[in-house]
């Protein structure tokens, strides 16, 4: 059995006017682009960001540099994909803001007056948790939504995000800061309601 | 009320753990065969860098050393060169009279 061409052999390839052998990198990549912009995106969005993601990837395959990895280089346009789809859904709010409901915020009391994380595990309140991250991430800017998602849901470090997103660690950082302290506001809201009821 | 510190910790971890847990969604030929449709549509690539790319890739490469290189230079002509102040042009201005200057300059004795 002959072995699959190597990324920096199939790149040599396109560049050489080989137009279908970009077939074989989306082939192999895609499952992972979809990964990386499943979790950022609303799904109805995930198969045209993805799209976006792969044509740009192709059109800057000149500027590739062959001596670093194809796989790194994909995350980073398609993180910078999702930045910038969520910029331009801000500026023109096309999609709507997730309400909550009272549900919601008995979710959020039970997951705080639990003794531990695993008691939340059922389906339902998967579904509330995740209407409740949704609703909060909705309210935060783009930026911030950005380094939340990785640093604060991901677990990604500043410097692995910054390197990503193409921002200093610095500016990571003190969003990161900034966005938790936003977050715990907006929870602390949401607790307030529930207790005013 | 603002939340304790624990509380976030246990409302993090809900909140990340509802977030590893979003659905799966696979893509089926019909979408790889449209990307590489606009991709066809869009031509073969060149190999040739243009002068673009090039500068982009290797500015920020040379970049240090060329600054360290004027910084040299810089030191170097600033050494050798006898630089004269403002104050010192104006005095050796003042210093000789135009007509003589005039004169000197028209060959006159």
């Amino acid at each position: 059995m002959l072995d699959a061409p190597r990324d920096s052999e199939i790149i040599r390839r396109i560049l050489q006017g080989d137009v279908n052998a970009f077939g074989l990198l989306l082939n192999r990549y895609k499952g992972y682009a979809l990964m990386v912009i499943k979790k950022r995106v609303p799904a109805t969005e995930v198969e045209d960001i993805a799209q976006e993601v792969f044509i740009k990837a192709y059109q800057s395959l000149p500027r590739f540099d062959p001596e670093s990895h194809f796989k790194k280089w994909l995350s980073t346009i398609a993180m910078r994909t999702c930045y910038d789809y969520w910029r331009k859904a801000y500026r023109t709010r096309e999609s709507p803001m997730s309400a909550l409901s009272e549900r919601h915020e008995k979710w959020l009391e039970s997951v705080i007056s639990s003794e531990s994380t695993t008691s939340a595990n059922s389906k339902d309140q998967q579904e509330d948790a995740k209407e409740v991250l949704a609703w909060a991430l909705d309210r935060l800017s783009p930026e911030d939504r950005m380094v939340m998602e990785m640093v604060y849901l991901e677990g990604m470090t500043g410097r692995e995000a910054a390197e990503l997103l193409g921002w200093s660690t610095t500016n990571v950082k003190v969003r990161t800061f900034r966005a938790r302290g936003k977050l715990r506001k907006l929870l602390s809201k949401l607790r307030e309601r529930e207790e005013v009821k | 009320m603002n939340l304790k510190k624990g509380d976030i910790e246990k409302v993090q971890q809900a909140l990340a753990s509802a977030y590893k847990t979003r659905e799966k969604i696979e893509v089926g030929d019909a979408w790889e065969n449209r990307v590489m449709f606009q991709i066809r549509g869009l031509g073969p690539l060149t190999s040739r860098l243009d002068f673009t790319a090039l500068f982009e890739r290797y500015f920020w490469r040379f970049a240090p050393a060329a600054a360290l290189t004027l910084l040299v230079l810089g030191g170097v002509l600033y050494q050798q060169i006898d630089f004269l102040s403002d104050c010192e042009m104006a005095r050796a201005f003042l210093g000789t009279r135009f007509d003589d200057s005039l004169f000197q300059i028209l060959g006159a004795s």
